[in-house]
């Protein structure tokens, strides 16, 4: 009896569960020629994990970053297609004083807050304050903009205003326009930091740090609030916060009256076409061709290069038949890095360029991209994207396989196999020093390890004997910054910023237990990195940096493996959804679909 | 009963404390310094953040969470050992200093040279840096670095002969720092004049008082606050922890409701049918399925119910439709069941066998027993029998598995939260180990092994309130 009603039970609920996967508003694609943009639909994307939250400047992780860029506005964006900066804010270029210290902005007359208040010089200045405000949690931020001395707002037209800096540098204008540009009424409604200029904050900072008003602005400033809550994530840009499930998803909603409209056509950012950008949280890589497959996904980015290439190649398969598949290259680059000024516990072996020079030789690197990385990346040389034409040495040779020339190298640095052992070994300060490495890899991560097999391999043969050592990252980390390693495996991500060299090349930063792990570099190439920091035209500043490529690839400090290609599938249904080599690789918001073919209504 | 429950939780509690302990110890002793982790996106711009700025900022956290403090109330160490070496704020450093202590067991002398080192590095740091001679000024600056690392005598003498050298050869560095590098000499040298080895082999007892990390982090666990998240825009782990458990909790009751519904009723049949074909077929079927791992189990139904090859029956991410927070609430709740069905199926079948096979073993013990031939021998049908007399007296091993069920529901959730990305405390766990936050994983730690200790005292209630032959109380 009982059972009998329990399985009656559970066959209802079931009845009831399976009638509920039935979504009344949702519709087949249809294919449609329209080609004039529209309005609606919906996007949703995939994440691995939450952003760590939409403040405007305390929110940090990648994935932060691509939602947010959908919320706030700077006074300039980059094109997605042309990588060009494109005024946003901002109305046309800005004025620059003779000496290159003093930028003059105006901003545009449309650009308006949503309660239709215009955005003013004030809202920049107050930006910029918060940037350097001691007290806020941005301490990345702050040090950043440390060189704008003062935003002075022009007393007769407040949408007009000069930020004067310390001193010539190449970044200076793409940094002035970068920056989230926020409400001062909406964020300090009181006007506690309108006491002080922006000068202030560094001539005053102590005065500032201990007035108690200052003090409960910038709590109320970190507060969780201004990251997650809708009602005050408060942006000038196209959509706004409607809803955050942790764990779950995060929906964007299109404004439905935006400034931004009034000038569709005048720039990529002005043509924010999709109701809504739904970004859905998946932890479990492997389920998303599952999710794509029951149409829960349309832009899916970062598969793993097996999963991707079956998805691609089964062509029978929905996801092959509904989406569009791109590869486009990122400014991100994989390397291994040397040791070339190791400690004295460490034995000198890789101080010797020969010795760098030999790894190289006896590293397959097409064939790791291809086997390993299953054709997912591109061939670097230095530590310069090839996207960045104006900076990179396209005539720079790398080093190709070649067993043979790395024996030879060997051979001519002192190391030989005298006792036949199959090891090569050389007498370093008196004693008896095998040729023996240890590669440092974080222990997350499959593809790292099988490369470092495959060079470990060759190794052997040249007499060369590696030793993978997989770690915590943390331990990595620590590890690397006390220069306590012989060759560690990493990757670094880069924008379509002007390459600055210094954070990972100048010899300051060997010191200081900063990002320099090498130890590479001298007084040439401080120089030159100083130079290419000073000057501020492109075209100036291209042999300066081919100069530098020369020297590094000589000195070899890493051995640069590639610069891995995104993987990305994307609906059919969407028009103008092209890749774009700016991360994540794609612009949902200028995505649109004819109205016929739009899923959600 | 009073008594008993009074004597159970006399036991119970210097074992929560014990867990507590273990706790505290592997938080303490996590890979990596807990205050660069802390830092690391705020340090990752190296080149625009100055030394002393760093210092500050490390200062600053390390002070905030009492990483400062002595580590417990009491600490036995040797004579040589200080009891202020937790003032040293540089996680590294302290490290060193006190395997120098270990070492050379002379703490006034090694201090003093720890504050050679500090100085000369600070004096450097600042040091003008000509081109010409930047190299080598560098190389002084990193070996004054790696000073701060290193406490074997031959190590620091091998980088006491490269400043020397350097103090003699760089014009710069004689005029300006060879004070500073004689002062670092000369107090390695007293170091090692002053040596007394021999304390290493006296304890001593010191006593911190209140003012101490573990206490601080044991009112903090009290008040169920167990620090901030590393990764997770640093929000309380407690926040965290509030957001993902109501989804782990009915996940977990409706499987348990849902097993068991299917576990006990076939396990009578099997006692019912025992020994013929049906309980074989029975048998056979559950251990197959028991076989299967959750993860396969979960891909299969993703594959064959969600999927327009086969059958598009259910969702498979998450707890609810796009938009349909906008929807009524009755839609929304059916919505929240359509997305919870798989899950929940594959967190039960597991349990299914255990149960069945727990139940089955209890009744064909029981049914052998005088008072089922006794209740047989007054004429009670069978399913009277079985289901009002057996089974009520074999269900009470299976209460012993509620000690169990929390811990078990974390570690089930791991893998189906995963695949069905449920927001609950097995993703969450599984993002915390992922992403190295190391606050979220003691959290969940401290959480999920003091519910399994209150779940084993509630077991010890039900079963002595069960059968009072139970009691624990001794004869």
């Amino acid at each position: 009896m009982v059972t009998k009603y329990f399985w009656g039970g559970i066959a209802g609920l079931l009845l009831l569960l399976l009638t509920a996967g039935c979504k009344p508003e949702m519709q087949s694609p249809t294919g449609g020629a329209d080609t004039i943009p529209v309005r609606g639909d919906w996007v949703r994307i995939y994440h691995s994990a939450d952003p760590d939250g939409l403040h405007p400047f305390n929110g940090k992780n990648a994935f932060a970053t691509f939602i947010k860029e959908n919320i706030y506005m700077y006074l300039a964006d980059f094109n997605s297609q042309t990588l060009l900066s494109e005024p946003s804010l901002m109305n046309g270029e800005p004025e620059i004083s003779a000496d290159g210290l003093s930028f003059t902005y105006e901003m545009r007359p449309e650009a308006r807050w949503d309660n239709g208040d215009p955005i003013t010089g004030e809202d920049y200045a107050f930006s910029i304050k918060c940037a350097k405000n001691p007290l806020t949690d941005n301490a990345q931020s702050r040090t950043y903009h440390s060189f704008i001395l003062d935003v002075k707002v022009d007393p007769t037209n407040p949408r007009r205003f000069t930020v004067s800096t310390d001193e010539p540098f190449f970044l200076t204008q793409i940094a002035l326009e970068g920056i989230e540009v926020i409400s001062h009424q909406f964020y300090d409604s009181s006007n506690v930091l309108g006491k002080y200029s922006v000068a202030d904050f560094k001539a005053r900072e102590a005065e500032i740090v201990d007035d108690p008003a200052v003090k409960a602005f910038s709590e109320n400033f970190n507060s969780d609030k201004y990251n997650r809550d809708p009602a005050f994530i408060y942006g000038s840009g196209p959509y706004k916060l409607e809803s955050w499930t942790p764990g779950e998803n995060v929906t964007l909603v299109r404004k439905k009256d935006w400034w931004g409209d009034q000038l569709r056509g005048k720039g990529s950012y002005f043509q924010a076409y999709p109701e809504k950008l739904i970004y859905k949280t998946i932890r479990d890589r492997e389920t998303v061709p599952a999710a794509t497959q029951n149409g829960e996904l349309d832009v899916v980015r970062d598969m793993s290069p097996d999963d991707y290439l079956a998805a691609r190649e089964d062509t029978a398969g929905y996801i092959y038949k509904n989406f569009n598949f791109h590869t486009p290259p990122s400014y991100g680059f994989q390397f291994l890095g040397f040791n070339c000024r190791p400690p004295a516990n460490r034995q000198p072996i890789l101080e010797d360029a020969r010795v760098r020079k030999a790894f190289a030789y006896i590293t397959q690197i097409d064939s790791i991209i291809q086997n390993v990385y299953s054709g997912f990346g591109k061939r670097q040389i230095g530590p310069i994207s090839p996207i960045n034409k104006d900076e990179y040495h396209a005539a720079l040779k790398g080093y190709e396989f070649n067993p043979e020339k790395a024996k030879q190298l060997l051979d001519e640095a002192g190391w030989v196999d005298a006792d036949g052992n199959g090891v090569r070994e050389k007498m370093i300060k008196g004693k008896k020093v095998e040729l023996r490495l240890e590669i440092l890899l974080s222990n997350g991560g499959e593809t790292g390890p099988r490369m470092v097999r495959v060079i470990i391999d060759q190794a052997q043969k040249v007499g060369m004997v590696l030793e993978l050592n997989r770690i915590d990252f943390s331990v990595l980390q620590q590890r690397i910054r006390d220069h306590d390693f012989d060759i560690f495996g990493l990757g670094f991500s880069a924008s379509p910023l002007p390459t600055d060299l210094k954070q990972l090349w100048a010899t300051e930063n060997w010191a200081n237990n900063g990002t320099n792990y090498f130890g590479f570099g001298n007084a040439t190439t401080d120089s030159l990195i100083n130079q290419i920091r000073a000057t501020p035209l492109a075209a100036d500043r291209t042999p300066l940096y081919h100069k530098f490529q020369e020297l590094w690839i000589d000195e070899l400090p890493a051995l640069v493996i590639m610069s891995p290609t995104e993987r990305i599938w994307i609906h059919k249904r969407f028009h103008n959804a092209n890749p774009t080599t700016l991360r994540p690789g794609y612009k949902a918001y200028e995505f649109w679909v004819p109205l016929a073919d739009q899923k959600f209504k | 009963m009073l008594k008993y429950i009074l004597r159970r939780l006399l036991v119970l509690t210097p074992t929560l404390l014990a867990i507590l302990l273990i706790t505290f110890v592997i938080s303490r002793n996590t890979p990596g310094d807990p205050v660069y982790r802390e830092l690391d996106a705020q340090f990752r711009e190296g080149s625009h953040v100055t030394p002393e700025r760093k210092d500050q900022e490390y200062a600053r956290v390390s002070h905030a969470r009492g990483y400062d403090l002595p580590t417990f109330y009491v600490s036995l160490t040797s004579l040589a050992y200080p009891d202020t070496l937790h003032r040293v704020l540089d996680l590294s450093d302290r490290a060193n200093l006190a395997e120098m202590v270990s070492i050379y067991g002379n703490w006034e002398s090694i201090v003093s040279y720890y504050r050679q080192l500090k100085k000369g590095l600070l004096r450097i740091r600042s040091h003008k840096m000509p081109p010409d001679q930047k190299d080598s000024i560098l190389e002084a600056q990193v070996t004054i670095e790696q000073l701060l690392k290193v406490a074997k005598r031959p190590e620091i003498e091998y980088r006491l002969q490269i400043l020397e050298t350097l103090s003699q050869s760089v014009p710069l560095l004689v005029d300006s720092m060879q004070s500073e590098f004689y002062g670092i000499q000369g107090s390695f040298g007293a170091v090692l004049e002053t040596q007394s080895t021999w304390k290493n082999y006296v304890p001593t007892l010191h006593f911190h008082g209140l003012h101490n990390q573990f206490h601080q982090w044991l009112m903090g666990v009290l008040r169920l606050d167990f620090g901030r998240s590393y990764s997770d825009g640093k929000r309380p782990v407690f926040t965290l922890i509030k957001e993902a458990l109501p989804w782990t909790m009915v996940m977990g009751f409706f499987s348990f409701v849902l097993s068991y519904m299917i576990a006990i009723p076939l396990g009578v049949y099997g006692v019912r049918k025992r020994n013929q074909w049906q309980d074989r077929t029975v048998t056979i079927s559950l251990f197959l399925l028991h076989s299967i791992p959750s993860f396969v189990a979960a891909m299969l139904v993703m594959t064959f119910l969600c999927n327009p090859a086969y059958l598009q029956l259910f969702p498979t991410t998450g707890l609810s439709s796009d938009g349909a927070e906008l929807w009524p609430l009755g839609y929304r709740l059916v919505d929240y069941a359509h997305h919870l069905t798989l899950p929940i199926l594959i967190f039960s079948y597991g349990g299914v066998t255990f149960v069945s096979r727990q139940m089955r073993g209890g009744m064909m013990e029981s049914i052998q027993s005088d008072y089922v031939r006794t209740a047989r021998a007054k004429g009670l049908s069978e399913h009277t029998v079985v289901w009002r007399h057996v089974v009520r007296n074999s269900i009470l091993p299976i209460l012993t598995h509620l000690a169990g069920l929390f811990p078990a529901l974390v570690a089930g959730g791991v893998i189906t939260e995963s695949i069905f990305s449920i927001p609950g405390m097995g993703l969450l766990t599984i993002g915390a180990l992922g992403s190295y936050d190391h606050p979220v994983t003691i959290g969940v730690l401290t959480l999920t092994a003091s519910a399994t200790l209150f779940g084993i005292f509630v077991t010890d209630i039900l079963t002595a309130w069960a059968d009072p032959r139970i009691s624990f109380v001794e004869a």
